[in-house]
């Protein structure tokens, strides 16, 4: 081979070699340079690129800092106000007086304990020292296997015990000089343990001693932070040292046991600041904000929960708001938008009914129920009653199957031991046969225990619309039809939602429900009523607390059941009056077992009486339980015949005069379209909310909504819209609630289907803050549990209410149930809808708002409320008046829950009140004569008229009366409570009739403010505990004696006296 | 034409490695090609005057006799293996930084994504499920395709076209491995950009729509003929398969022998290395496009039927 | 540098001018550094810029470097032979070893964490994003380059005679880059890596004869809980077990193997004479009657 010649060589001879003599050096440098660039680039990524939060927490500390330092001064003014106030000048010059006269002693002891410590110092080192050598030896002396080892070791310890140690130790009092002192480990250790023991000393002295300023300070403290808002200007200027020292860093919760690293406030840094800041104070940047909801985050302290367990999100990722708001196509949780946001809370507190801190999710919560969408979907929990019932008649079955079971097994056992050879064996067979019969007895008596269980469910067992068995007796004809085309224009904001029906769907749909009607037995003809008086009581028995009434502008009332002004357009007069009196009354007693209605012939083929009342309520064919109301939240209101026939006249005087209805409807008696219309109604779910004909037992037709906020994005059906949700980014589980609620055939749009395929989902006519309400609702209900491996809800996060946290949500669901709330104050800051109402804005009208309930348990007596509500006239025979206060002209209705309802409801009010459960009452001293005499004299002293305004009993005082009648009191009322009430009434609730300052305080006890009846000499009892004895142990017939003295009120307020609404108290 | 479902496809990361692909591939199929096309005019010439072919230096590379015949692997090699390797790591790096490698959602086994795709590099065998049934599309091509190129240089018998780029020398050669790497480069196109949903054909620019239905009877061979034992079907099964590989054997053969070089080429080769070839030839670069238009074109799902394979 | 004789003399000359020798000794192995001992311990020859034998061992004597030839075919060092394929590709592969075992320092392949890793990997390791994209985008850019290579090298005809064998080792190779590919596909365990190994791993269940929905292999007693797919994926479902297999094949055995075949590759290619070209072309007419069988 050639030798490599050197390329200098005979350049001229040939040419210059393309590959020995080309330099490689230009594109070397290029790609070198290309390479830096590229290092750079990837360096700026990584620092900069990837770390936007750098620049904002810069921003924050400059803006955050300005913000506190034009607080700063306001703080300052403040401070100096509160500092001014003598209250606090007389504290200062206590502390410094005590610490003045506290100084001698204190150095005193200072001086001691510098010197004990000094001591101590000195003779710690040497001590420890020989304690070591010794315990060594002891374990030589412990582990020495050999007796002398034994003995040379204790030896050996006694030498070391013996020392001598050379401590020099100054004396007690320092100044004479040091002496050397040669000691054996016993004497070290006594001066050791002396020494300790006086420090110890020392240390309690200087405490007892500092104990009175101390105690001063904190009084200063106290009076201070009471007097000042906000932050004390030291706070701030704490603020601002931090702002100094703050560094650009990731700020993260890392939160071990959760696997949750959270990150968010390395850009939201003001969140957990203990000032309030507005995207205003930050310079118009809403990313420096506090937190809105300061309270909610003292239950939810980030560094125990992070911030994505409530609000998703990607709590890991910083480096861009897309990637840390989790807004992007593989993030399974994307933060919740702002109008949603409580949909977070859902995820954990899934089983709380009322969430005070979520208003919107609670909304939306009620809206599920109130609308009944529970009908068609199924949501774990909402329709407690539909499946407690289930669930009830199930176990019975499968009871009734063993029980058969183990008869059969039973008489085999018998016959074996009739056929038996040998005695013992026989006895056997007997023995198993006799465990046998006491488990079908067993087995008796759980049957009859669900039975009662099923009888009270199916008490409480309500349907969102009406009964539309009894269709012929309540409606007209052909107001049907044009009710089914558009139920909204006929009645705005009514719960019937808009089906998308075609005109023969409708013929169909109508003529089914008209033939499927009951057509008797017709309620009993009724005489017209007064429509003048009907209005009345219409609007102050309590009826506008649910009902509506009114159109347009002109609406008042409440949204819980119908708006009524257009009722005398649709309804039968007869069955008004009857509804009126008694809505649970029920054309015909249904048995779910037969699933049918059952009629007089039912009855009397079995020879009995046509009555289904609680007391009969079982089927005369089959004795399972009957459904013997309407299903109906409706309560009676107790009116007489008269007052409902009123009422009813009233109502029926609603209409619109031009109102047209369609005059042909003849084919509603089409037995054929019955035919088609039952498919219809049975397609669109008619049965969920009514109660139907052959219908009863209808399933639901919706697809279950318990976890609709996780499920994954391809299972919800956009149909033909996906690309353009995608394009529009409302391809999302929010864009498809909204979009479905506001109009649920939007995923049908463009789609060639046949009738029947067409999405059923009918149209609820949301506002746009109920849909977000609803909304909301269903973004949080999510897969708690299980949220895919690796991010899971940590099962310590999910809320389980537990005792009376869990008594109240339970409570929860039966008040909003029957919408107690439309009448009292249950929650604190809620208004009734009957305090909205015109009417009660009028002062005189005030009073006769009903009773708010907040602490109802601390006042009533549980036993008590359970009868009240369970019967609220408290008697048998005379119904048509409250109980309690009957000087209200709204009437508390009576309910008929079930047991079960009245005991939730009752541990619920406990619960609210914070009242220990079970409530024993405490035993009140009876009074013996002397304390008779005078507490009667004070009872009904011209200066304290108590029985002016309580009710008596007597008619012609009660008809001014503003208050519950004393003899009530006893069982009706906790005395603890009591005593209070009568000392401070305006306290408990503000604006009530009952006077204020009766009392004054006198040393330990309560007197009486105004002049006391000359009986009182010398007594030094508590006059609030005498009267409240007396009020304990009032009888009638005192009572009566007692409002003999009384005048009665006086004649100026006869004024309105005629009217129902009588009970105004005069002033 | 759906631009952005388009765009969608093609800019998803991992698709970008075929975009690659469909760019390096065609470049670097010219780039040799071209070099080829120099060394077919070289040969030409020097076959045409041997004296000249006694004395040329025999490349297309310029050549003095001055000039050393080889060089120091240090620096002339080493200086551009450190090049290359220097603007590797740059374009790895701007396209690390630029793109970030994709994370969908934690695994779950409960939600089947649509369409799931195997890796590019594998899709190609994922559309033969298409037309093959899983044991061979998955298991015996690959086998096959492997065995293919392991046994491809003891088939080739070619004793020219060692160390330089030719087509003249070295037709058959060629055709047959580029007919191969086309045919997997175009499973995969297909399969990655043209499959949507439910596997389903959706031509370029067609909105990937996972609700779409499309009418697709798939017949089988003797259906046609309206064959309907076991036995029959299994007979014409055998028939039409033979039939294919007599005709395409013949077809092929008819090419390998074209032109005095392939003759000789022809020559040399043993019986063995040209039955190999035969097969591999007729079932992989012949068979596999036959089977794919029947299926594409009419419908036809299976050829072979027995009880226990089909094909 | 051996001891000349004037520093004897110099060494009378007291200590500050022997300070001062040293001093002017320490500027010259400054100036000339491969005159050191140090330099010559740690490259063995003497380097001179154009001496051809100096060049030639710095190639030999040199570890990473002696799998080169000492010389070369002039030509072959033209990018247009070799386009470079194969080269970059075995840099790939050291690319991929480095920022492979830089994430493993981050990642457990474990069903609860490995998703989370991630995550990690992605928000919080530094640099750890640019590792990961690197990692990924080097293995697809090696496949690539492995296809072009083996392209190159038929285009050449360099895989014939001496050097059939080393050929099919590349083929081996280049299985087992797919491999290490597709093995890795399952570590983030997220769906996409998810399905994709379900629907690889689902053909093996066709296999014939061993899978249980292959060919005679029900009738072979194949079942999904013996098959060849169980036996891939330590389970009848892509779970735990299958992401450890992936893992350790990919972190460990298959490197390990495809490690030795790059080895028998690269000595092969030495063996068999170098690189193939660029060869001096061959004439049809100069075709040798065929070698006795």
């Amino acid at each position: 081979m050639a030798r490599d010649v050197n390329p200098g060589a005979d350049r001229q001879s040939t040419g210059p070699d393309p590959i020995v003599d080309k330099s490689l050096s230009g594109p070397l440098l290029i790609a070198a340079f290309v390479m830096f660039l590229a290092l750079g680039w990837a360096l700026y990524a990584e620092l900069y690129g990837g770390r936007p939060w750098k620049n904002h927490q810069r921003r924050f500390v400059s803006l955050y800092t300005s913000y506190l330092k034009k607080l700063r001064p306001r703080q300052l003014a403040a401070e100096k106000a509160a500092f001014a106030s003598p209250e606090l000048q007389k504290l200062e010059e206590q502390l410094t007086a005590a610490e003045r006269s506290a100084g001698p002693r204190l150095s005193e002891i200072d001086r001691q304990l510098t010197s004990i410590r000094h001591r101590l110092a000195i003779l710690k080192e040497p001590f420890q020292d020989a304690r070591a050598k010794i315990a060594a030896l002891t374990y030589e002396l412990e582990h020495a296997t050999s007796a002398n080892g034994k003995r040379s070791i204790r030896h050996d310890i006694e030498e070391a015990k013996k020392g001598p140690f050379r401590v020099a130790l100054p004396p007690e009092d320092g100044k004479a000089l040091i002496v050397p002192a040669s000691l054996t480990f016993g004497e070290l250790e006594r001066r050791f343990a002396e020494c300790k023991s006086r420090e110890a000393q020392l240390i309690a002295q200087q405490n007892e001693v500092t104990s009175e300023s101390r105690e001063l300070r904190r009084k200063r403290n106290d009076y201070l932070s009471e007097r000042l808002v906000g932050l004390t200007q030291q706070q701030i200027d704490g603020l601002l040292r931090k702002m100094n020292e703050f560094r650009v860093e990731i700020k993260q919760i890392h939160i071990e046991e959760a696997g949750l690293v959270e990150r968010c406030e390395s850009c939201h840094l003001g969140i957990r600041e203990p000032v309030t800041m507005t995207a205003a104070d930050m310079g118009g940047n809403p990313l420096f904000v506090s937190h809105p909801v300061k309270d909610l985050m003292a239950i939810h302290d980030p560094n125990r929960f992070g911030c994505s367990p409530c609000h998703n999100g990607n709590g890991l990722a910083v480096s861009s708001v897309r990637k840390a708001h989790g807004n992007y196509e593989h993030w399974l949780w994307p933060l919740f938008a702002k109008e949603n946001t409580e949909a977070g809370c859902l995820q954990c507190h899934f089983k709380d009914r009322v969430l005070e801190h979520a208003p919107v999710l609670t909304r939306g919560r009620d809206l599920y129920e109130l609308k009944g969408c529970a009908g068609c979907h199924r949501y774990e929990g909402v329709d407690r009653d539909a499946d407690g019932v289930a669930d009830v008649r199930k176990e019975i079955q499968n009871l009734q199957t063993r029980q058969k079971e183990s008869r059969l097994e039973m008489d085999r056992e018998i016959k074996n031991g009739d056929q038996a050879n040998s005695n013992e064996e026989a006895q056997k067979h007997f023995a198993r046969a006799e465990n046998l019969r006491v488990t079908v007895s067993n087995i008796d008596a759980m049957i009859g225990e669900l039975e009662q269980k099923s009888k009270f469910l199916m008490q409480d067992l309500k349907k969102i619309g009406p009964n539309l068995k009894d269709v012929r007796l309540k409606l007209r004809r052909n107001w049907l039809p044009v009710w089914l085309r558009d139920p909204h224009a006929f009645r705005p904001g009514t719960k019937m939602p808009k089906f998308r029906l075609t005109d023969d769907e409708i013929r169909a749909i109508s003529a089914f429900i008209w033939q499927s009607g009951l057509d008797g037995p017709l309620p009993v003809p009724q005489a017209k009523g007064d429509a003048a008086k009907g209005k009345e009581l219409f609007e102050t028995r309590g009826c506008l607390a649910c009902h509506s009434i009114g159109e347009g502008d002109q609406r008042i009332g409440g949204e819980f059941a119908a708006n009524l002004s257009r009722l005398g357009e649709k309804a039968n007069y007869d069955y008004i009056v009857r509804w009126v009196h008694n809505p649970r009354e029920r054309t015909r007693p249904y048995c779910p077992h037969e699933k049918r209605d059952l009629g007089p012939e039912d009855y009397s083929r079995h020879g009995l009486p046509f009555v289904a009342d609680p007391d009969h309520s079982s089927c005369p064919n089959d004795g399972s339980e009957l459904q013997i109301q309407n299903m109906t939240v409706m309560p009676s209101l107790r009116l007489s015949t008269e007052e409902s026939r009123d009422i009813a006249t009233y109502l029926m005087g609603l209409k619109h005069e031009y109102a047209a209805y369609p005059a042909d409807v003849s084919y509603m008696e089409d037995a054929s379209l019955a035919a088609r219309g039952k498919q219809m109604v049975g397609r669109y779910g008619c049965a969920s909310c009514h109660e139907i004909k052959t219908l009863e037992e209808a399933p639901r037709i919706g697809t279950e909504l318990t976890r609709e906020g996780s499920k994954p994005m391809e299972q919800l059906d956009f149909g033909l819209l996906e690309h353009k949700a995608r394009k529009e980014g409302w391809y999302s589980h929010r864009g498809f609630v909204e979009r479905k609620l506001n109009d649920p055939a939007v995923y049908d749009q463009g789609r060639e289907k046949a009738p029947e395929d067409r999405l059923r989902m009918p149209n609820v006519q949301l506002t746009q803050a109920d849909s977000r309400a609803l909304t909301t609702f269903l973004l949080g209900s999510v897969d708690s549990p299980f949220r895919g491996e690796f991010r899971a809800i940590p099962a310590q996060f999910r809320y389980l209410p537990t005792d009376q946290q869990r008594d109240l949500q339970e409570g929860w669901w039966v008040i909003k149930k029957y919408n107690c709330m439309g009448c009292h104050t249950i929650q604190v800051g809620q208004k009734s809808v009957l305090s909205a109402l015109p009417r009660y804005q009028d002062p005189d009208w005030k009073e006769q708002l009903p009773p708010s309930l907040l602490q109802e348990a601390a006042r009533t007596n549980p036993g008590w409320l359970a009868r009240f509500l369970s019967n609220p006239a408290l008697s048998e025979e005379d119904v048509h008046r409250n109980g309690v206060r009957t000087y209200l002209a709204a009437r508390m209705p009576t309910f008929n829950f079930s047991p079960n309802e009245v005991r939730i409801l009752v541990r619920f009010f406990e619960a609210a009140a914070g009242q220990p459960n079970p409530y024993i009452a405490l035993k009140l001293e009876p009074l013996d004569e002397r304390e008779r005499l005078m507490s009667r004299a004070l009872f009904s002293s011209q200066a304290a008229p108590c029985l002016k305004c309580h009710l008596t009993g007597d008619e012609r005082h009660d008809r001014y009366a503003t208050a519950p009648n004393f003899l009530m009191a006893k069982e009706r009322l906790k005395p603890s409570w009591t005593a209070r009430w009568m000392l401070d009434p305006q306290a408990i609730s503000p604006g009530t009739a009952m006077p204020s300052g009766l009392f004054h305080r006198d040393g330990d006890r309560w007197t009486f403010a105004g002049p006391t009846p000359n009986v009182f000499k010398g007594y030094n009892g508590d006059h609030v505990q005498l009267l409240l004895r007396y009020m304990f142990e009032l009888t009638p017939e005192e009572q009566r004696r007692l409002t003999r003295a009384v005048p009665t009120a006086p004649t100026a307020a006869t004024r309105q006296s005629e009217t129902v609404s009588s009970g105004v108290r005069s002033r | 034409m759906d631009w952005a479902q388009l765009w969608h496809i093609v800019s998803l990361p991992d698709n970008l490695p075929i975009v690659a692909l469909a760019v390096l591939v065609p470049f670097y199929a010219w780039y040799g090609l071209r070099q080829a096309r120099k060394t077919d005019q070289l040969i030409g010439t020097l076959e045409a005057n041997p004296e000249m072919a006694a004395t040329h230096h025999r490349k297309v590379h310029p050549w003095q006799p001055a000039w050393a015949r080889e060089v120091q692997v240090w620096p002339y090699l080493l200086r551009i293996e450190f090049l290359a390797a220097v603007i590797v790591t740059a374009v790895l790096l701007v396209w690390s930084i630029t793109l970030d490698a994709p994370l969908e959602e934690p695994a779950n086994p409960n939600h089947t994504m649509n369409p799931s795709k195997a890796p590019w590099y594998f899709v190609g065998l994922q559309e033969m499920l298409v037309y093959f049934d899983p044991w061979f599309a998955g298991v015996v091509l690959p086998t096959l395709i492997i065995i293919g190129l392991m046994a491809f240089p003891y088939i080739d018998a070619n004793p020219l076209g060692v160390g330089y780029y030719t087509i003249r020398q070295r037709t058959v050669a060629l055709a047959s491995f580029g007919i191969g790497f086309l045919m997997w480069l175009t499973l995969i196109f297909i399969g990655t950009f043209i499959r949507g949903p439910g596997w389903m054909w959706f031509s370029p620019g067609r909105t990937w729509d996972h609700t779409r239905v499309v009418y697709e009877t798939n017949r089988n061979l003797p259906d046609l003929f309206g064959i309907t034992g076991p036995w029959g079907k299994a007979i014409l099964g055998i028939i039409a398969v033979g039939a294919f590989y007599a005709v395409a054997g013949w077809a092929s053969h008819k090419l390998v022998t074209r032109g005095s070089l392939n003759q000789k080429i022809y020559e040399r080769t043993n019986l063995l290395q040209y039955a190999t070839f035969q097969f591999f030839a007729i079932t992989i670069l012949a068979g596999l496009p036959a089977k794919m238009l029947l299926r594409l074109l009419f419908r036809i799902k299976y050829v072979l039927i027995t009880p226990w394979v089909n094909i | 540098m051996e001891p000349d004789p004037n520093n004897e003399q110099k060494a009378g000359g007291g200590l500050l001018a022997r300070a001062r020798e040293e001093v002017k000794e320490l500027r010259q192995d400054l100036k000339e550094p491969q005159k050191t001992q140090l330099w010559k311990s740690v490259f063995r020859v003497k380097h001179e810029r154009t001496d051809p034998r100096t060049r030639a061992l710095g190639v030999l004597s040199n570890v990473f470097l002696h799998l080169h030839p000492a010389r070369i075919n002039r030509d072959a060092v033209r990018y247009s032979y070799t386009w470079g394929m194969g080269g970059i590709t075995f840099y790939l592969f050291l690319v991929l070893t480095v920022t492979g075992v830089l994430l493993m320092f981050y990642y457990h392949p474990t069903k609860l964490q490995a998703f989370r890793d991630i995550l990690f990997l992605e928000h919080d390791v530094p640099f750890g994003r640019l590792l990961r994209n690197m990692h990924r985008w080097a293995a697809h850019l090696m496949i690539i380059t492995l296809w072009l290579h083996m392209f190159r090298v038929v285009l050449t005809g360099s895989y014939k005679r001496p050097r059939e064998f080393n050929w099919c080792v590349g083929v081996i190779l280049l299985v087992l880059t797919l491999l290490l590919s597709f093995t890795g596909y399952l570590l983030p365990d997220d769906q996409l890596g998810f399905w994709a190994v379900t629907v690889g791993t689902n053909m093996a269940r066709a296999t014939p004869l061993l899978g249980s929905e292959g060919p005679l292999g029900p009738q072979l007693g194949m079942t999904p809980f013996n098959d060849v797919r169980f036996a891939l994926l330590g389970g009848s479902i892509v779970d735990a077990n299958a992401l450890l297999r992936a893992y350790i094949w990919h972190c460990i055995a298959i490197p390990l193997i495809a490690a030795v075949f790059m080895g028998v590759h690269f000595w092969r290619v030495r063996k068999d004479g170098g690189i193939s070209g660029p060869a001096p072309v061959m004439l049809e007419s100069e075709i040798k009657p065929p070698p006795p069988k």
